[in-house]
């Protein structure tokens, strides 16, 4: 499978994929870690309206991240629909 | 036989200590609340502005002292709530911790177990939420989970109150018990070990109490910056070379929290049954619209809508039966009984303390419908959507959506508002949020408003208090850009933010919610209207009885200059304008003193609305929604920034935008005529 690293805030609705690495800082790092944003974990982009906040799926959980926020975490995209 | 008593009546033998611990949104106050009922204290965390909750409860003869950790994701130092959680355990050694789990979220709540593991100290799990689990599809083997964890697991469904005595009698028996729990935890991966092992060594011997050396070498190892200033202090000598350490392996955290997850995994794999492999999120029919960028937007001004809908429609109704009810037949009755006593002690009595409290009295129904909505809202999980929701708009002042939630609660009262800022990390975004919630008009305020809107513009009122809203709120961004160009340079934070599951809100928990809320107002405002509304009397009757020639009366009509402005030209609108800064609901009973002295009721706002030309009523409004912030507001502005200078910037910016405000719109609506 190839590998195409994108910024989840490129992702559309419903894309699933892979956390690959973060560009933030070490506290920004942290409170995803925690929120089960760990590296290789899955997620789903379950909103992106194009602009604003997106909510993504990890863990069973959902996140709300501010599109800023999304763009410094970088996934391994799985599938697109 | 169990018995379950929510007092210490009973005599208890002994005592224990068990602390509450789970993530935001598992349920865990729900749990709190049915443990200990209405015999809960709640506080604040010593020289924290954190709420402390504890409450006791007695269980065959055992005394449980239960303390309400606050809610937090894990146990790092990346906020107040966390340090105040793993400080308590850490230093109190509680006899047990209660892990609340919401079993729909099994693996991301078990992140703060895999943590309180690592505290070594005895924990029970309940696992709440079961009915909802199963509604997905979810089964969990309690039996399966317990052996695999080697700690006791209880099912309990905290909103129905099933499980929570065994909750509560499996953590009595565990700090009871002889035999140490051998609990299942969480180990670090291989490529990690060694370095962990040589900053356990360095560290050995040098850790002050009552911190454990494998706890302290695995938060280093994390980068937490809290012990690693503890270290510094207790080890300069060793500090030097972890610090080398620390800086080679900063990527440690990434395998750490990666290597609790997949514990974690291992943990529940074959305790839960699910219906088909990856995320399973619950397809929530009503995130279509309550996230929805147009649709979202209309259902939280609708709701919103209905917050005042209620006001005017169930709650004005009571404030007026409690007055012709309750208020009026009591100062007449009152004032018969003092008909022999001296004029000035009968006035006092009369129109100082009953106005005061009838005052007071009049608040509580529109609080109620306030805390009860707010508390409906949060309790379903619906203010996570509506911050979702506002997050582009607060971007603009350089704010993300959980600012909206404190501002959002500013509609009740500012003094929670300014209090619940502590859920936004960053110090900038919190200070900007601080300076903009008396911006936000409070339930008091709005009840000003909507008692003196009627009579100033008849059926036209309801759209008239819209517009003085929406022009608060739009005032608010404005400043709010400003500010954040201005002061801050147009610096922005991250949002990243929970959003849980709908869940259908607890009767029980909400009725506390409002009940603590409203004790609060009655202790804390209650008193303080009371008081000032008798200061306020006897400055509108010193010094001979004659309102007209009173101290009060002679500040009004110095000012009276400044208030012609704004069309203001009645000595007793400024005097009312000047009281409404002890606390906003005196500007009724300062009216109420100036104009018809006991008359509280509708007479009133009549009374004041005939004086005015619609152009100064608006004026009055309009000042009256923007003025400074009561008192009560600035003690807490001061308590949360610790700053004189921010508290007095606030003061300052909001009497200048009132008095701005106020001149232009009077001299605009004289403009079109209005004031003719």
């Amino acid at each position: 499978m190839q590998q195409e690293l994108k910024s989840l805030s490129d992702l559309v609705s419903g894309t699933h994929a892979l956390i690959h690495h973060f560009s933030g800082g070490k506290e920004f790092n942290n409170r995803l870690l925690v929120l089960g944003f760990t590296i290789g974990a899955e997620v789903v982009v379950w909103q992106n309206l194009g602009s604003g906040p997106i909510i993504v799926a990890v863990k069973d959980s959902l996140v709300a991240l501010g599109r800023g926020e999304a763009k410094k975490v970088v996934v391994e995209v799985l599938n697109k629909r | 036989m169990t018995e379950l008593k929510q007092n210490s009546s009973a005599h208890p033998r002994n005592s224990i200590t068990v602390a509450l611990a789970g993530q935001p949104n598992v349920g865990k106050s729900t749990v709190f609340n049915m443990l200990t009922g209405l015999n809960q204290h709640v506080g604040n965390w010593p020289g924290k502005t954190v709420e402390f909750k504890t409450g006791e409860l007695v269980l065959n003869e055992t005394l449980i002292h239960l303390v309400d950790l606050p809610g937090t994701y894990s146990l790092t130092a990346n906020s107040e709530e966390e340090r105040i959680a793993r400080d308590f355990i850490i230093r109190e050694k509680p006899d047990v911790v209660i892990a609340i789990v919401n079993a729909a979220l099994l693996e991301r709540n078990l992140y703060l177990v895999a943590e309180l593991l690592a505290l070594d100290v005895p924990i029970v799990l309940g696992l709440n939420m079961i009915d909802v689990a199963n509604q997905q599809g979810l089964h969990i083997e309690v039996n399966v989970l317990e052996a695999a964890l080697r700690v006791p697991v209880v099912p309990i469904i905290a909103s129905k109150n099933q499980g929570l005595i065994e909750l509560i009698e499996a953590a009595k028996n565990l700090a009871e018990s002889q035999v140490p729990l051998a609990p299942n935890r969480p180990d670090i991966r291989p490529e990690h070990r060694p370095v962990l092992e040589e900053i356990r060594t360095l560290i050995t011997g040098q850790v002050p109490q009552p911190y454990h050396e494998d706890w302290v070498a695995l938060k280093l190892l994390e980068g937490d910056s809290e012990v690693m200033e503890m270290v510094e202090r207790a080890a300069p000598k060793a500090w030097p070379r972890i610090q080398t350490l620390l800086s080679q392996h900063e990527d440690a955290i990434l395998d750490i929290t990666g290597g609790r997850y997949e514990w974690i995994a291992r943990m529940v794999r074959a305790a839960v049954v699910r219906p088909r492999p990856g995320p399973i999120v619950l397809t929530d029919r009503l995130d279509r619209i309550a996230t929805h960028p147009f649709w979202g937007l209309v259902l939280l001004l609708g709701i919103l809508g209905m917050v005042f809908w209620l006001t005017y429609h169930a709650a004005m109704p009571i404030v007026e039966w409690l007055d012709s009810a309750i208020i009026i037949p009591l100062a007449n009755v009152v004032s018969i009984a003092l008909a022999n006593a001296p004029l000035w002690f009968s006035s006092l009595v009369v129109d100082g303390l009953i106005g005061g409290v009838g005052t007071v009295l009049t608040f509580l129904p529109i609080l109620i419908v306030f805390f009860t909505v707010l508390g409906i809202l949060e309790d379903t999980g619906y203010l996570a959507r509506a911050a979702y929701v506002m997050d582009r708009f607060m971007h603009w002042m350089g704010l993300h959506g959980r600012s909206f939630l404190p501002l959002f609660l500013g509609f009740g009262c500012n003094i929670p508002a300014v209090m619940g800022t502590r859920i936004i990390e960053d110090r900038r975004a919190r200070l900007l949020t601080i300076l903009l919630v008396p911006l936000v008009p409070c339930a008091a305020r709005l009840a000003v408003v909507s008692f003196l809107t009627p009579a100033f513009f008849g059926t036209g009122a309801a759209l008239v208090t819209w517009l003085l809203v929406i022009g608060n709120l739009t005032l608010l961004v404005l400043v709010g850009i400003a500010i954040n160009r201005l002061l801050f340079k147009g610096a922005h934070t991250a949002f990243i933010m929970e959003i849980p599951l709908y869940h259908v809100p607890n009767a029980r928990t909400i009725g506390l919610y409002v009940w603590q809320n409203i004790f609060a107002f009655l202790k804390k405002a209650g008193v303080l209207i009371v008081i000032i509304s008798t200061i306020v009397w006897a400055f509108s009757w010193l010094p001979d009885g004659n309102v007209n020639n009173s101290l009060l009366a002679g500040l009004g009509r110095w000012l009276e200059p400044l208030g012609s402005l704004m069309g203001l030209n009645d000595w007793r609108l400024i005097v009312a304008l000047l009281t409404s800064f002890v606390a906003k609901e005196n500007t009724i009973a300062t009216l109420g003193v100036l104009y018809g002295m006991s008359e509280q009721s509708i007479g009133l706002a009549a009374r004041v609305g005939a004086t005015l030309t619609p152009a100064a009523g608006l004026s009055f409004l309009v000042v009256q929604m923007l003025f400074i912030p009561c008192v009560a507001t600035i003690a807490v502005i001061k308590q949360e920034t610790a700053s004189w200078k921010w508290t007095a910037f606030s003061m300052v910016l909001l009497l200048a935008i009132s008095l701005i405000v106020g001149v232009g719109v009077y001299q605009l609506a004289a403009l079109l005529n209005w004031g003719m």
